[in-house]
């Protein structure tokens, strides 16, 4: 189906394709943060009492280590970025994406669904990887990717017109804030065509005592 | 996501062609002259989308409330937009919008730059009724959310032209987040849906999650108008096409391309940059171009866009977590994949 280089090539533009887009909304998520501040002091008793020009009231610290951590991403990204334009079908990339939606899950338990590898075409395919992002919440708290698996992590042959189940599972760690996460599933014959993950992390029992 | 349909967008145009209604009632019931007025309605006759009123309506008739009560606030917003248009049309020398010739092109310089202070003007009008419609109180508040937009977004747009004077050319997609939330995404998603929210609830809303939806469903918006910019068809996008790479305006895209590039093609760049723009030919914009896709920028945006949009559908989720289904809802939510997919 794919010949070495360009297997290689979707394989690195699959990988690009989820941590632009990871990097896309950490960054914005980080915008957010100090908008919500400076509105909320301005919208005093229905007034504009004042007119904030900077992040006063935020932690600085928090915010100095949120922006060291968005230039390393970025500078990361960088390197590599052409790859993407390059890949197969540039420009095609579906701009709808299907969404799997996990059963939702408290910390320190986990969550699992199933995920369908296709192979529609009229020819085996082989070395089919699959990989899974971290996942991360719109406020920036995020589910680090080790503790994201699938199993298998790969799919060595494909017959053609048929498919196989992947496991996937998420062990939500102990100290996870509550909320709604985003992550993606990619498939290295079509990095174009992520597969967007919706994980709702319940309350722990003790939060809600 | 949801798909956009024809339904969608039969309701854009539905919201659209209410405000725009309501907008062309707040200008002079008599003519004093043609000098101001003719310009005025311009673009307010011109095809445009009408995100911005129709956001406003929508949420607020998904929050409990009546078309009718948010009308003079669509119809401030539609004229507002229009004002701020005219005068990002003589700022940058743009020669088309929505198809035709730019308003400065076609009545002069200062015929358009005072029918952009008009139409500002005729929005104070507009704003002012929200006082017998909506009561004291909510129409104050109403106000104070205007100010705030309005300081943004002139603030917004100042360091944009800020950068391309001075040739900025350090920038991270950082400053470009900063930038695009204060020049576009206030007034053109934030504020439509808190005031929209607001009006719809009584006041009885918690604004922070719909700011945060706002600016997703905002900076995904941009972005797309960004790469539409380049890569549009210009029958469809009303504007000159190449037009940002002329005006060296510091997309995310031309961000990337600038920290992306080998050093013998960054010094090409900065080269390009540092011209004045009537030295700018076609064939060296075209190189750019030519660049943008080559290093991937034009990719990049497309997925950074998309990544935003992800986070918005699930902003969505939170913001109006207490809002019933009802066709308003789904329009807004649909809103999200139609700002990543539109081609106009």
């Amino acid at each position: 189906m794919t010949t070495d280089r360009s297997a290689k090539e979707a394989l690195r533009a699959r990988h690009l394709v989820g941590d632009v887009q990871r990097f896309g909304l950490f960054s914005a998520a980080s915008v957010v943060d100090r908008y919500n501040a400076m509105v909320d002091r301005a919208m005093v008793d229905d007034g504009i009492a004042s007119m904030p020009s900077s992040v006063d009231g935020l932690d600085p610290g928090a915010l100095v280590d949120r922006a060291a951590r968005l230039a390393e991403a970025y500078l990361r990204l960088l390197e590599t970025t052409a790859v993407i334009a390059s890949r197969a079908g540039r420009g095609q990339a579906r701009t709808e994406m299907e969404t799997i939606i996990l059963p939702p899950a408290t910390p320190a338990s986990s969550s699992e669904t199933s995920l369908w590898v296709h192979n529609p075409t009229s020819a085996a395919s082989t070395g089919i990887e699959i990989s899974v992002t971290g996942f991360i919440s719109p406020n920036g708290a995020t589910i680090p990717a080790p503790v994201v698996r699938t199993t298998p992590r790969s799919v060595d042959h494909l017959d053609p017109s048929t498919s196989r189940e992947v496991r996937l599972r998420v062990d939500i760690p102990r100290d996870q804030p509550a909320g709604m996460y985003f992550g993606l599933a990619l498939i290295s014959d079509s990095p174009g065509d992520a597969i967007s993950l919706l994980l709702n992390v319940a309350p722990s029992e003790e939060a809600r005592s | 996501m949801t798909t956009v349909g024809t339904g969608f967008l039969d309701e854009l145009e539905t919201y659209t062609n209410l405000a725009r209604r309501a907008a062309l009632s707040y200008l002079p019931e008599r003519r004093e002259t043609d000098y101001l007025v003719d310009p005025a309605l311009e673009y307010l006759g011109r095809p445009g989308k009408g995100l911005r009123p129709a956001l406003c309506l929508a949420t607020c008739e998904a929050f409990g409330g009546g078309v009718d009560e948010a009308m003079p606030t669509a119809a401030a917003l539609e004229l507002l937009h229009t004002a701020f248009l005219v005068h990002d049309d003589v700022e940058d020398d743009s020669e088309l919008r929505r198809g035709e010739p730019t308003l400065h092109r076609a009545y002069g310089r200062a015929l358009a730059i005072n029918a952009g202070d008009g139409l500002a003007v005729f929005a104070l009008g507009a704003l002012r009724e929200n006082d017998r419609k909506l009561g004291r109180r909510l129409a104050a508040r109403i106000w104070s959310e205007f100010d705030f937009m309005a300081r943004q977004t002139v603030e917004g747009q100042a360091i944009e032209l800020g950068w391309q004077r001075d040739g900025r050319n350090d920038l991270t997609p950082d400053d470009y987040l900063d930038l695009i939330m204060k020049k576009t995404c206030w007034y053109t998603t934030v504020l439509p849906l808190r005031v929209g929210a607001l009006i719809g609830s009584k006041r009885a809303v918690e604004l922070r999650p719909m700011l945060r939806f706002g600016f997703f469903l905002g900076a995904a918006f941009q972005i797309r108008d960004d790469v539409l910019n380049l890569t549009g068809s210009p029958e469809l996008y009303g504007k000159e096409p190449l037009g940002d790479i002329r005006e060296g305006k510091r997309t995310l895209i031309l961000l990337h391309l600038l920290a992306a590039t080998t050093p013998s093609d960054q010094e090409q760049l900065e080269r390009y940059l540092a011209m004045d723009r009537g030295d700018r030919s076609d064939a060296v914009i075209a190189e750019i171009f030519t660049m943008m896709q080559d290093y991937g920028s034009v990719a990049f945006a497309e997925e950074f866009a998309r990544g935003i949009a992800r986070s918005a559908a699930v902003a969505f989720d939170e913001a109006f977590a207490d809002v019933p289904d009802s066709p308003a809802r789904r329009f807004v939510r649909n809103l999200i994949p139609y700002m990543v997919a539109r081609d106009r």
